[in-house]
Order: structure tokens, then sequence, then C-alpha cells
């Protein structure tokens, strides 16, 4: 397990994008973390059921309450799958006290109710970390501004979605004969009623579990990447075994021990199996320490090193400042009570009145507007009726700049492929397209009926000339192609190309401007 | 070249189209201002993308390909903002988009009508027949309440005229319950078509009962005069909502060679201008509806005789309008 | 590899990287906007409400408008962000890269009622949880993406010190990774930054502080002469 081994992208990205990056996790790795998820929450909701038969409505909630125990063994695996490597279920099941009852008692009473919870899960799952250290680690994560608060309020929001959804649709589903009442089934109290509230809330739970589990990780992960650099590292690491490879293999004793320290360290917060974990944990503290750890001799780690080491981290000023920050939160829709205004207000009564009649004039004003304005349009419509003939559009007024070229056929020399050749061989190559590519524009908006919009792009125009399956299309796309290479890549024709698509220009098109100027 | 030469060699039309580009974003008619100036902000933009591809290309540090990518993205914005002049739109829309598009949908449209027409000419013709008929679709009290609506002898309720606020409060409410069942008659043909369906036939259902049921008590002087003006708009907008819903379901059913999702795209984007066409006719409807049909000083035959222009005048605007010359589809 | 990138080939034949955006927060763009939205109902309920039923029709009038065009408005008139997702960092753009355009913005917001069906964006949700770009189902039908804001970085605060050339040559990658190194170094701690410089000793010859800022030199030395 090593950097260079990591399934994502490795770079700093901020708190909502870190989030979205833990969803698209979750999303490729969506059977196992599911699978895991419902290994623990299953058996334990029938538990749950089977202790509490007589009040089921306990179950349900012991099912909402036990949701950090769950999330533990997708954690896991999702840790070892980011650096490619597969966890057989069995794996899991082998080492299932390790892995979903660590801490345990914490994770169900007092870090219950930290909005923060799987941002924090990985500190004590996978750096196994409890008590100060996995505080003060916790503090160093979060800097000074926290992360995950937002995902957990949401997240709980989705799974109440999810929740009523599949209640509507269950209510949808039952034919209206049965005159089940859906506000009765919400808080039905039988036995079977109950537990149909509680399976929903599973269904509910699962579907937003590995999500959740992902996205906090992702989040962890991502101030692991900020804080320690690993974009860099995974660059750096790619340059050594560069360099090493090369012809002076310098192999240093003391960098080589080093490095692969380094690589340790991060191995560590992803290695689990009983007692290794447990090995590292009380060996390896947290994490910059291990870091100082890795450079300098083991002898020197003490506590009050390692609270130096901490402070000194956070007096950074990356952590180094406290904010207050002012945060929206959701409010009950209030009911808008319609108020009617008091007798006393007999003029406000009278006065409304006035308005609204005045209002209501207004309108049969404007109507009687419209209506003369169109009368007054009627030649104009008329030819859309179709009871005037007259062939030329003039809704469609061409535009006069296309992508900043000037499109107005009176902008454009007499003799245009005579024109351009010139300016080419006067080494002004982007002169000369750019006439080229004008005066085909200008020839299909004006002869041809091309309706190219301002504002239209050059992608565009190519795709309306298309759609009109124009005899000029391949010409056009490839007159396109050569003047956005020239435009934006400074790429120009060479003579022979230029000379083609001048040629072909007099065939296409140019016929039209004889047309023209005969007229 | 070194990054420090190129910077200070380009720095110069960065910061131009930097200036250039936060005078667009303010002001949106500041293109004109732009090309009064002589400042030509396309071929700059251009050459800044030059230099984006030039800065990835030799692999400058990470930020000034940033600060240049930026740059690019935010002259990208600019440059291919649609800037059209808003009043030829509408009238170029309801000229001739709007009932081309419908036109192009002709099968679907009489797709539409029958599953709307169908189940209200035979409601109607049930409920005629049959004075308990009625009773099958709606509840006792709605039908109590409805009938003491337009019952002639029973001048006190409704068919009073109505003062002008009242009008008001109703041109508001069909508004926003007419064009939102509209919307979502057009929107929930993403579900396969079923929700488009339920609302048509619901609504043939519905309107065609209540008609065949007034009818039937003889309250045809209070009933027909009082629906038949808006119906011109209303029903046939509701008709063309359904058409747009299906349109959705088609792409979804029959999505061709092109996949799903962008038959489906196509389909909706096609579907747009009949949305915004049918809503524009519920407005009309609600103007009709609150402020014509509810009057009572007008007399019935001059009721019927306007109910009967505007059937005509719709009826022709989706028949003719728009045919003056072929309909490229680039909207 | 994993990533939430999406890129986009502009008509300049330029690669425009954007990332896109999510559920978590897009939906609290989408509580900030509905925050907005009920103040707006009840200042106008408590204003319209002394205008008797003539202010009721406005009022409805008010609500029908802000339900179904507040998005469409603010996404064309307001470069494709609403208020909230503005405060977001987020908008919206047309799938292939360019602005939204009204057609666009119409369709996704007119099928935001199948997205909240059955319940408060229900089918919504399912949707952005499987696509791979997060679009809802009127995101799909109308070919929309929801996009982060790109925001400009200041030009780069390099640890002042001499330049010194690089002892031989090295890949325009290797020669970034170095930059960024330098660039990013008051965010990383000096000890991890002395580790991160020990995996070049091959390069400096030099360890411990030393070596790091050895590579400052390097960095101060490419920058002025890429």
């Amino acid at each position: 397990m090593d950097l260079s081994k990591i399934r994502v992208a490795v770079r700093p990205r901020s708190a909502s994008e870190a989030t979205d990056l833990g969803f698209v996790i979750a999303r490729h790795w969506w059977r196992p973390l599911m699978i895991s998820w419902l290994m623990v929450a299953l058996p334990l909701s029938v538990i749950f059921h089977l202790l509490f038969y007589q009040t089921p409505w306990v179950a349900g909630l012991l099912i909402w309450w036990f949701k950090p125990l769950y999330e533990q063994a997708p954690l896991y695996i999702l840790s070892r799958a980011l650096f490619a490597e597969k966890t057989p279920m069995t794996e899991v099941l082998k080492n299932f006290r390790t892995i979903t009852a660590k801490q345990w008692f914490a994770n169900l009473t007092w870090r219950r109710f930290t909005p923060r919870r799987s941002f924090n899960a990985p500190v004590s799952q996978l750096e196994g970390l409890s008590g100060r250290e996995r505080r003060e680690r916790i503090a160093v994560l979060h800097g000074s501004r926290p992360s995950g608060g937002w995902l957990t309020f949401i997240a709980v929001h989705l799974e109440l979605v999810i929740y009523f959804s599949l209640f509507s649709l269950l209510m949808i589903a039952i034919p209206t004969e049965m005159e089940v009442d859906a506000f009765q089934l919400m808080q039905g109290e039988g036995f079977w009623v109950v537990v149909l509230q509680n399976a929903l809330y599973i269904i509910a739970i699962a579907t937003i579990a590995p999500f959740y589990v992902a996205a906090g990780f992702s989040l962890y992960l991502h101030r692991r990447i900020e804080l320690e650099a690993w974009d860099i590292e995974i660059d750096f690491r790619k340059l050594r075994q560069r360099l090493e490879r090369g012809k002076d293999l310098v192999m240093n004793g003391s960098i080589a021990s080093a490095s692969s320290k380094v690589a340790s360290l991060l191995l560590c917060f992803f290695i689990w199996g009983g007692s290794s974990g447990d090995l590292l944990a009380e060996r390896v503290s947290h994490v910059d320490q291990a870091v100082k750890d890795a450079t300098r001799d083991n002898g020197e780690l003490t506590p009050e090193y390692a609270k130096q080491q901490i402070s000194g981290i956070l007096s950074d000023p990356v952590f180094g400042h406290e904010e207050t920050r002012k945060v929206w939160r959701r409010i009950n829709e209030e009911e808008k009570q319609e108020k009617s205004p008091g007798s006393d207000l007999e003029w406000l009564a009278r006065l409304v009145q006035l308005i609204a009649t005045i209002g209501e004039a207004l309108l049969w004003f404007f109507v009687v507007l419209l209506i003369g304005w169109i009368v007054y349009l009627y030649p104009k419509w008329s030819v859309w009726f179709g009871l005037t003939r007259r062939t030329i559009s003039k809704q469609y007024q061409p535009p006069e700049t296309l992508f900043g070229l000037d499109v107005r056929p009176e902008s454009l020399p007499e003799d245009i492929a005579k024109e351009v050749l010139q300016s080419y061989q006067d080494g002004q190559p982007r002169a000369a397209l750019s006439l080229l590519y004008r005066a085909t524009l200008v020839q299909l908006i004006n002869h041809h009926h091309m309706e190219f919009q301002k504002g239209a792009t050059e992608g565009e125009c190519v795709e309306i000339v298309k759609q009109a399956q124009h005899r000029t299309g391949s010409y056009f796309l490839k007159l396109t192609h050569t003047w956005q290479a020239m435009a934006y890549n400074h790429q120009s024709p060479d003579l022979e190309e230029m000379r083609a698509l001048c040629e072909q220009w007099h065939d296409q098109l140019h016929g039209n401007i004889a047309e023209e100027s005969g007229q | 070249m070194k990054q420090k030469a190129f910077e200070e060699k380009h720095q110069q039309s960065w910061q131009r189209l930097d200036a250039q580009l936060a005078k667009l974003e303010k002001k949106r008619e500041a293109k004109l201002v732009l090309a009064d100036s002589g400042e030509d902000f396309p071929a700059l933009y251009r050459s800044v993308c030059h230099h984006l591809a030039l800065a990835k290309d030799r692999h400058y540090s990470p930020h000034l390909i940033n600060q240049l990518h930026g740059l690019v993205l935010r002259g990208h914005q600019q440059l291919y903002t649609q800037k059209r002049p808003f009043v030829s739109q509408i009238v170029q829309f309801l000229l001739r988009g709007f009932p081309a598009a419908l036109r192009r949908e002709v099968r679907l449209l009489w797709l539409a009508t029958v599953l709307f027409l169908l189940p209200a000419l035979v409601m109607g013709w049930l409920c005629y027949g049959d004075r308990e008929m009625i009773y099958a679709v709606h509840s006792a009290t709605s039908v109590m309440q409805m009938e003491s609506m337009y019952d002639p002898s029973n001048s006190a309720i409704g068919r009073e005229e109505r003062e002008s606020d009242s009008d008001f409060y109703m041109f508001g409410y069909y508004i926003y319950n007419n064009i939102g069942i509209g919307f979502r008659t057009f929107a929930s043909g993403l579900l396969y078509g079923i929700g488009t369906l339920f609302v048509l036939i619901s609504n043939g259902v519905f309107i065609g009962s209540v008609a065949g049921h007034l009818t039937q008590r003889g309250f045809t002087d209070t009933f027909w005069p009082f629906v038949s003006g808006h119906g011109a708009f209303e029903l046939t907008a509701i008709v063309i909502c359904g058409v747009a819903g299906l349109q959705l379901a088609r792409a979804l059913y029959s999505p061709g060679r092109h996949g799903r999702i962008n038959a489906l795209k196509r389909a909706a984007h096609e579907a747009v201008p009949l949305v915004i066409g049918a809503a524009l006719m519920l407005l009309i409807a609600a103007f009709i509806e609150a402020f014509w049909s509810s009057s009572s000083t007008v007399s019935n035959e001059i009721k019927y005789g306007v109910a009967a222009i505007l059937w005509l005048l719709v009826i022709c605007y989706f028949l003719f309008a728009g045919r003056g010359r072929g309909y490229h589809g680039s909207q | 590899m994993l990533d939430t990138r999406h890129t986009f080939e502009t008509p300049e034949g330029i690669d425009l990287g954007l990332s896109i955006a999510g559920v978590v927060v897009r939906a609290q763009a989408w509580l900030f906007d509905l925050i907005i939205r009920i103040i707006i109902y009840i200042s106008f309920g408590i204003i319209l409400a002394y205008l008797g039923r003539f202010g009721m029709g406005l009022l409805l009038i008010i609500i029908f408008i802000a339900e179904w065009f507040y998005p469409v408005l603010f996404e064309m008139l307001k470069e494709g962000a609403t208020p909230g997702k503005r405060r977001m960092g987020i908008r919206v753009i047309n799938d292939n890269g360019t602005p939204v355009t009204w057609s666009a913005s119409i369709v996704r917001n007119l099928l935001r009622t199948v997205d909240f069906m059955p319940f408060m964006y229900g089918l919504g949700l399912v949707s952005i949880l499987i696509n791979r770009d997060f679009k809802r189902l009127g995101d799909l039908a109308a070919g929309t993406l929801v996009v982060y804001e790109e925001e400009a970085r200041g030009a780069p605060q390099l640890p002042p010190g001499d330049a010194e050339a690089l002892p031989r040559p090295l890949t325009l990658e290797e020669q970034q990774a170095v930059l960024e190194f330098t660039e990013r170094s008051t965010r990383i701690s000096p000890e991890r930054s002395e580790e991160l410089a020990a995996l070049l000793e091959p390069l400096t010859g030099k360890e411990g502080e030393e070596a790091v800022k050895q590579l400052y030199r390097y960095a101060h030395w490419l920058q002025g002469s890429v």
C-alpha cells in the first residue's frame, strides 16, 4: 500500500469538492460498501426486533443509535480499496472484533452525537488513536475550518427524503379500496406497521451510508493531502525513482531507510489486522510525530515532545486564527395567515377597491393596446399567416459580427480569392484566412439562408450548416477547422492548402457573388 | 522561452483582457461599449487562448497556468453568451416558433386531443344521461357547491357581479393554479408519460362530467357562457402541454440511435416553445376567465359571439401562423 | 483515477477543466435559496395582506413567478447562479461547457417538479447519486451541469532566497512539482517539508533543512528560467 497506487486524483481540494469526490468514491465501490454495511446492520436489526418485540419502536431507535457501528467495516474496506487492495468479506468477518467493535463504547455514547462523525472516524478507526491524542489529532486535522458538519446535516436530511419518498411510493402502490391512510401508517402502533417503518428506515440509511462514510473519509484524506502535500510526494517519488534508475545509482543507505519509513508511515493508518494495528498504535501515536520519527532516531519520542510538536503546528498561520462564521439554518416555513383588515379601516377597503378597479382598467387598456399593435403589425404578420406572399423573411436579422469577425457584406473586398492569396503570400496568413472565413460566412448568411444567430459559436455554425444538409457543409467544416487552428493555435496552413481552399471557395460559393453583382 | 520573460512579454495583454472581462461581466451591454472604443476583445481572447496552450505545453508553473486558465474560462463565457434583442425574439416566437413547433407534432397533438376529449365526451354523455353519475367522480359536497354556483335561481352566489378586487384575486389564482398545472403536465411526461396521461385523462373526466351534469340540470344559461370564452385558450393550452409531455415520453420509449439521454435532451429542447406558448395562452385564459367570463352585465349572446371569435382565432393561428416560409428548426 | 473534474473542449480547441458540484453543496445552495424565497413570500404577504383580495391575487402571482422562474431568471441574468449557488460558489452551465441557455434553464427548472417527486427531491436525489456527472433528471433532459466557480489564485509567495541552477535536467512535470513544493511551502509543516525534500536527496545531495532550502533555490531558478 503506497501513494503511487492511490485510486483518486490527488490534489488539494476545497471541502465541498472533497465531499463530492467522496460521493464518486462511494459510487465506485458501491457494492462492497453496501454489503459490509448490511452485514452488521441487518443482524443487529433482527436482534433488536427480537429483544423488543413488544415495543418495536425501541428497536427502531436502537437501529438509529447504532449507526456508527455499521460504518466501521465500510470505512475499513474503503481505506484499502483506495490503495488498490481488495478486501474479501471473509477477512472482514474474521477480524470482526477489531474492525467493527473498535472503540465501540465511546462511539455509541459520548461520540454518538458529534456532527463530524464520519470525518473523525478515520482518526480512531484507522490511525488507532484514542483519548487526548485523538482529540489533538482531530484538532490538527480540522484546523481553523472544521468540516464534516454540513455533510452530516445534509446526509440526515437525505435519509429522511428517501424514507418519506418510499412512504409516498408505498401509498401510491396501495389501491385506494384498502382505505389505508398514509398518516395512520406513519403514526401506526401495530407491530407490523412499526416493523414496516423500521424496514423503510433501514433502506433509507443504507442508501446514504456508503456516501456518508466515503465523503467523511474523503474530507479526512483531503486535509491530509493538504497538510502533508501528498500530491508533491507522489511527484517527488516518481522523480526519485527516475533518478535512481539512471546511470549514477547513488544508493545512500540512510536515504533508502528514510524513504521506506515514510512509506510505512503512510501505511500505518491503513494497516489493520488484529495485533499489528494495536502495536502500531502503541508505537506511533500520531502522524506528525511519526513523520518526525522517520527522519530522526526513535529514541527522542516523548509525550512532551509530541505536545511541543502539536502546539508548533497549531501556531502555524494555517491553523492559528479563529473566525466566527454565521451559518444559515433551515427554519420552518411560517404559516401565512390571511390578515383581514380591521372594520374601522373602511377607507382602506375603499382605496383597495379603487386600486383594483384601476388595475383592471389598466389590464383592459393593455389588452386593447395589444390588439391595436397586432393590427398595426398586419403587414408583418400577414406574411406569417400566408395571407401575403413574400419570400424574404424580415424576421431574421443577420448579425453584423460573429465571434468578433465582421460579417457585413459591405466589409468584403471585390475579388476575394485573389485578395486572400495575395495577403497570404505577403506573409499574413492570419489575415488571409480570416478574410476567407468571413467571406464564407457572409455568403452562407446572405445567399444560402443559413440563420446564424448573434453569439453563435463556430461549432454551432457548422452544426446549422450540417443540419440544413447544405452542399457546402464539408467545405465549411474544413475551413472552420483550419481557421480555428490558425486563430487559436497559430498553426498556419501551407500554401497548397490555402490554394485548395480558395479554389473550392470559388467553385462552391463564388457563383452567388456574380449573381448578386448582376442584380 | 523562460517563464519570467514569457510573463513579462504578455503580462500587459492579460491585464487588458482581465480589465475588459471585468467590464463585460459588470454590464451586459458592455460589448457595444467595447466595440466602440476599438478594443478587440475576441482577438485578445484568442491570443490568451494561445498563451494558455503554450504555457501548458511548456509546463510553466501551475499558478501561471491557473491564472491563464481562469482568464480563458471567463472569456469563453463572455464570448459565447447569447445576446439577442429580446423583443424581436418574442415576436419571432409568437408569429412563427410556437405554432410551427406545434404543427411539427401533429400526431402527438391528435393523440393528446383524443386522450383529453374522449374521456370528456364519454363522461359528459354519461352524466347528461344519468343524474347520479356525477357522484362516481365527485364528492357530494363539491357537487352541491358546483350546483349552487351555477343555479340561475340562486343569484346570490357566484353569478352576482363580482367586485374588481375579487376578479383580481381570481386572476392571480388562475395564473398560479392553471399555469402550474400546465407545467406539471409537461414535466410529468418524464415519468414515461404516465403523469401526462393522468393529467389529460383526469381533466377530461372532470370537465366532461361537470359540463354533462350541469347541462342535465338545465343550468345551460349560466354555465356555457361562462366557460366557452376562456375555454378556447385554456383547453387548447392543456392539450399543448400534453403534447410537450408526450414528446418527452416518446423520447424515452423510442430513443432512436442516439441513445436515450440524447433523445431526451433533444425532445426537451423541442418542447420548450410549446410549454412557453401554452403558458402564455393560459395567461390569456386567466385574464378572460377573471375579467370577462365572470361579468354578468354582458349578455349571453355577446359572450357566445366573442367565444366563437376566440375559438376561430386560436384555430386559425395554429393552422396558418408561421407558414410563410420553411422553418429551419434552429430556434 | 477517480475525480470530479470534467474537461470540455472549447471551440478554440483548448481544454477547460471544471469540477462538478455534488449533492451536499447543491443542497446547501437550495436551502439558501429556499430561505430567500420564504422571506420574499412573508414580506410580500405582510404588505399585501392590507390590500385584501386584490393583494392576495397579487401575492399568488408573485408566488407563481418565484416558484417557477426564480432559478430561471437568476441563472440567465446572473451568469448561471442563483443567490444560493453564488454563495456556495457554484453555477449552472451547458454540458458542452458554454453558458447556460434560456431553453436549457427553462427545461431544467420546469422539470424540477419531477425531481421533486415523490417527496422533497426524492427522484432527483436518486438520479444525482447514480449519475456520473451528478445530474438530476432536469439536468439530464436540459443537458446542463452544475460546476464550481473557478477561483483565481494569486501569485505565489515564494520564500525569500537565492536562485541556483539545477544540477541536471528535469522533465517539465518534475519542474512543476518543485515549483508547487515551493509555492505551497507556507502551508506544509517544516518537518514534512524536510521529509519531502529528503526524497530528492539524489538531486540535492543535502539533508534536512538544507535540502528544503536547496529545493527552494531550484524553484527560484526555475521560475526565472523555465
